[in-house]
């Protein structure tokens, strides 16, 4: 078990584009990281560097304290699983496992133990005599991780190890990285752009933004308290919906809408709410706002209502879209206009201005009654 | 094909069969003539078999005949168009797949220019320099040796190529888990570079080998001692009479001699790579 620290990292490629700005992130014993963000953020180079394949230009990477920036990566004692495998054709799944093995001068009855070992804990023994080419996606993917383990590194790198298989293998092997994981208790990190993987694989989850880190924390934290507009949109599908708003001193206004909520601690002006579609209730009586539904998409246990909001033509307003999630089985059709409501604890703000969270208690203003006498 | 039209494949089997029959009627005039007396030649070329059956050639490797005049001999000739061949494969093989490793794999000052060096002598056949290369070797004292011979057709832009363009589509995660298992730059090499490049091997082996077989000029050249002989070349100075007859039958035995190694290089790999190309690893 080990620690890996990074302190300022920066990577500028020789082209001149810089990669990775200036990034701090502590990671514990034993802890599953998850790295995500959108495509192109950084998040490969970021474990390059730490695998030792990129170099770093500037900043200091440190495992169990000890500065290894200039070392080799068969020194750094780190096992990395590429997204492609990159099992040696050629080799048997024994040779594969074994080859690193090998070139540590481990005597061969170890080698023998250990490589037999991994495969019965992975359940590839009946395939240790064929060739990579010779197995399936998924065992191709295990055999990968035989590889990793059988070093028994300091620290395990994935960069994006599932996105070759399919939306079922991808679960299976996702519970399975899991539980490996948690026995073997090795200190790992793993890059993906898929959020559900990040979600239910994460210890703490770190996301990525253009080469900077834009949070960290465990993945309920960020899905409750998103810090900005970016990870509010990314961490949780569908997507959280976010509409352009007034604070007034009545309240907040959305469209011709005016949420009953005590602005008082806001500053007036635009601002930016943000609201999952899970938390979105559709009412009867007494709605904050109305939207017309433009599209219905069944999940079986939950539809999928995309709908714009309404406005007046007379106002400087434009309809804003959103999605809100309804029970599986409501009667909702194409056209309908419906009433919607918020929990106020649910309900996000963000800057217009710089996107990050506001952070203060919303309270229902008082008025609310009379809002609607 | 997809089309199975019988007149069109009647038609397919015509031109292969001239094909074949163009390419099989000088060996068969070859083979005919070395089961001839040599005074059948006067009157015309043989194009059935005579009543000497293998005597010419048990004559010719026994008693390392002579032709008219010059002694030439058969088995010497042979060694050195073998020695000579497989230094140039060997040769060429080597530094090819090893500087085709360098400018694929490694990052380093000067790589670029090395390329372009590279590339630019693709465009300088031995046959272009030919003079100037002559010119080289005389001042280095290395007419009538096999490293005079050899070294000046080693050099190869063409194979260098064919490994660069198959290393480049190795993928380069392949280079980084061996970096990662613990494998430096020579036992990636030696471990799983070689293997992977075993069909492109004996492919370039083959083609190497017959390009070195082959070599006319270039032993014409350099060698004035009948001790370096090429068989190629050897089988030109049998030609070279001064009085007397041309021994037909015995030039046609050692053409069919000469003929052979090549024919065993190409059947023993052709083996090696099709196999390679059946079973392909990628
Ligand atoms: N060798 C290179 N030279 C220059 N720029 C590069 C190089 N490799 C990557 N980049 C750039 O660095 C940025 C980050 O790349 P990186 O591969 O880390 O993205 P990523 O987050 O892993 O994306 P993905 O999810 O698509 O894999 C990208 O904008 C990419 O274009
Ligand atoms: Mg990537």
């Amino acid at each position: 078990m080990s620690t890996l620290t990074l302190s300022n990292i920066t990577k500028s490629y020789p082209n001149g584009y810089q990669a990775v700005h200036k990034l701090s992130l502590n990671i514990e014993e034993g802890e599953m990281v998850v790295l995500v963000g959108p495509s192109g953020c950084g998040k490969s180079t970021l474990l390059r560097m730490i695998a030792g394949l990129e170099e770093i230009t500037s900043g200091n990477l440190k495992i169990d304290d000890c500065l290894v920036n200039n070392l080799e990566p068969s020194e750094r004692d780190i096992a990395m699983v590429f997204q492609n495998y990159a099992l040696y054709p050629h080799m048997s799944v024994y040779n594969n496992m074994a080859y690193g093995l090998r070139n540590r001068k481990t005597p061969k009855a170890d080698i023998q133990r250990i490589v037999n070992d991994t495969a019965e804990m992975l359940e590839i023994e009946h395939l240790l005599e064929r060739k990579p080419k010779q197995l399936s996606g998924g065992q191709r993917q295990r055999v990968a991780m035989g590889r990793a383990i059988v070093r028994k590194p300091k620290i395990f790198l994935f960069d994006e190890p599932l996105s070759n298989l399919d939306a079922k293998l991808r679960v299976q092997m996702r519970l399975q990285i899991k539980k490996l994981q948690r026995r073997l208790a090795t200190t790992s990190v793993y890059v993906t752009h898929d959020q559900v993987e990040a979600m239910t694989l994460a210890d703490k989850l770190v996301v990525l933004n253009q080469g900077t880190v834009e949070q960290v924390g465990t993945p309920l934290e960020i899905y409750d308290n998103p810090a900005s507009v970016f990870v509010a949109t990314f961490i949780g599908s569908p997507a959280m919906n976010i509409l352009d708003a007034k604070v007034t001193k009545e309240g907040l206004q959305l469209g011709y809408s005016l949420s009953p909520i005590d602005t008082q601690s806001l500053k007036p002006g635009d601002i930016k709410l943000g609201l999952r579609p899970e938390h979105i209730n559709i009412v009867e009586k007494m709605p904050w706002f109305e939207v017309e539904v433009e599209l219905v998409e069944s999940l079986g246990a939950d539809l999928l209502l995309y709908c714009k909001t309404l406005y007046h033509k007379t106002m400087d307003e434009t309809a804003q879209s959103l999605v809100v999630r309804a029970e599986g089985h409501s009667k909702i059709e194409i056209g309908d206009i419906l009433g919607l409501d918020i929990d106020q604890k649910h309900l996000h703000l963000f800057d217009a201005d710089t996107s990050k969270h506001i952070n203060i208690d919303l309270k229902m203003n008082s008025k609310r009654e009379l809002l609607y006498a | 094909m997809v089309e199975r039209r019988p007149l069109f494949s009647l038609f397919c089997h015509i031109i292969l069969i001239l094909g074949i029959l163009s390419i099989a009627f000088p060996v068969w005039v070859a083979l005919v003539a070395t089961t001839h007396e040599n005074t059948a030649f006067a009157t015309g070329t043989p194009l059935w078999f005579g009543d000497l059956g293998f005597s010419v050639f048990s004559d010719l490797l026994s008693n390392q005949s002579t032709f008219n005049n010059s002694q030439l001999p058969i088995t010497q000739m042979l060694f050195n168009s073998m020695v000579m061949a497989l230094c140039i494969t060997v040769g060429k093989l080597t530094i090819s797949i090893m500087s085709a490793y360098a400018v694929v794999f490694f990052r380093f000052p000067g790589r670029m220019f090395a390329f372009w060096i590279i590339f630019f002598t693709l465009m300088l056949p031995v046959e272009v320099r030919i003079i100037p290369t002559f010119e080289v070797i005389t001042n280095l004292n290395m007419l009538n040796s096999f490293s005079g011979l050899t070294i000046p057709l080693i050099a190869s832009a063409t194979a260098t190529f064919l490994f660069r363009q198959f290393f480049l589509t190795v993928p380069k995660e392949l280079f980084e888990a061996a970096r990662i298992d613990g494998a430096g730059p020579i036992r990636f090499f030696i471990d799983i570079l070689l293997p992977l490049s075993r069909t492109n091997i004996a492919a370039l082996f083959v083609i190497t080998f017959i390009y070195g077989w082959n070599q006319y000029l270039w032993p014409l050249l350099i060698t004035t001692d009948v001790q370096y002989y090429t068989i190629v070349m050897g089988i030109k100075q049998m030609l070279g009479v001064v009085d007397g007859l041309i021994e037909w039958n015995k030039i046609m035995a050692t053409t069919i001699i000469a003929m052979l190694p090549p024919v065993i290089v190409v059947i023993a790999m052709q083996k090696a790579f099709v196999k390679g190309l059946v079973d392909s690893e990628k």
